[in-house]
């Protein structure tokens, strides 16, 4: 059995024509499927037509005013880390140009290369004689001390040392829920 | 509900930056939102958040609001593209995380006894409601609990009046035949029962 156009106008929202209401009437005396169909839509329909508007809770507008307040302060904070982030990137960025157009400007390029190059070489010498002043103090000081003292000191220094290690990994090993 | 002229007063005032005038929209349209968002969403505390959401959005973007549009509408409008919004990121869980063979109709059972009967079959129709895709769920609601017209409900979905039109189409098609199917297996489990009671 054909069931167009039947179907399609038990569906339809329009008011169907009189030709049409009684051919769809006639159909659906015939047609089991159509008219189960036909009466499970108006069914549907009616549940939908009486089912009442749901309302919120009370309080609902005093609910929403917390919920802005929320949100702007929350707005607020990210506004003031964005300020303050753009802010602190500006200066660098102004610092950096500044302080590379002062030393291009009046630091030749090549010197300005050897001269960071020197700077450099500088340190690791100062750097270098400092370890060895500081190496022939404490080798000074070591001799003033009896041998056993100082094997003593190293042993107690080394067990302190495994000790430290051990903790952290005591720490590290432990899973983050039991912190 | 307002008259349109306090209506267009709390409007302007609200775009000037007067929470009070903008609470006092809250206050009268808060149960046609909420209610398009239950239905929508098909719970309370869902229905709740999404309505707030939708104000929050309707007082960030109150300067583009077109006063020749019912402010109605327009609020509808944007509850109905968030929950749309939540349905599908919901539905992309849901495919993701369990399967969906069970339906939940099938498991409500509809008793056709008590004097529950109504609010059974009302529950009924808010799960059938659920299997319905976003878009065509919100045309339906629009539809029939607002009687809004295809021009209103293309305008607040964002759709053309002829896919308003096919889209409630299908979707009236789609209840009567989940309904369909619903009832056969009610009336088929009752058969069970009594035959395993006899």
């Amino acid at each position: 059995m054909k069931h167009q156009p039947f179907e399609t106008w038990i569906f339809d929202d329009a008011p169907l024509e009189d030709a049409q209401q009684h051919q769809l009437e006639a159909h659906l005396q015939d047609c089991s499927a159509c008219r189960s169909l036909f009466e499970a839509d108006r069914h549907v329909m009616a549940i939908v037509g009486h089912a009442p508007m749901q309302s919120p809770a009370p309080g609902f507008r005093a609910r929403f005013q917390y919920r802005l307040a929320e949100q702007r302060r929350t707005r607020r904070i990210i506004k003031g880390l964005l300020i303050t982030a753009v802010i602190l990137a500006s200066l660098i960025t102004a610092s950096l140009l500044v302080g590379g157009f002062l030393f291009t400007r009046y630091v030749p390029f090549t010197r300005a290369v050897t001269g960071v190059g020197n700077l450099v070489v500088q340190i690791a010498i100062q750097a270098r004689l400092m370890v060895r002043v500081l190496g022939m103090i404490v080798g000074a000081f070591l001799k003033t001390l009896p041998q056993a003292m100082v094997l003593a000191a190293a042993v107690a220094g080394m067990g302190l040392t495994g000790l430290w290690l051990f903790s952290l990994y005591r720490i590290s090993s432990q899973p983050i829920w039991r912190q | 509900m307002p008259n349109q002229g306090q209506e267009a007063a709390w409007i302007a005032k609200a775009c000037k930056g007067d929470d009070i005038a903008f609470g006092n929209l809250v206050e009268a349209y808060q149960l046609p939102v909420y209610n398009l968002c239950y239905r929508m969403l098909g719970s309370a505390g869902d229905a709740e958040d999404a309505s707030q959401e939708a104000f929050l959005r309707a007082y960030r973007n109150l300067k583009r609001y077109d006063p020749k549009r019912s402010f109605t509408n327009w609020m509808l409008s944007i509850a109905s593209h968030y929950c749309i919004d939540r349905l599908r990121k919901r539905r992309i869980k849901w495919l993701s995380l369990e399967d969906e063979s069970s339906s939940p109709l099938a498991e409500k059972g509809l008793s056709p006894e008590g004097s529950t009967l109504v609010l059974e079959e009302q529950e009924a129709v808010q799960a059938v409601l659920k299997e319905l895709a976003p878009v065509d769920r919100s045309a339906v609601v629009l539809k029939y609990w607002y009687d809004m017209s295809y021009e209103e409900i293309a305008a607040t979905l964002s759709l053309s009046e002829s896919a308003v039109k096919s889209r409630l189409h299908r979707a009236r098609k789609e209840l009567a035949q989940r309904w369909m199917t619903a009832e056969t297996s009610t009336s088929l489990r009752g058969l069970k029962d009594e035959a395993s009671a006899v």
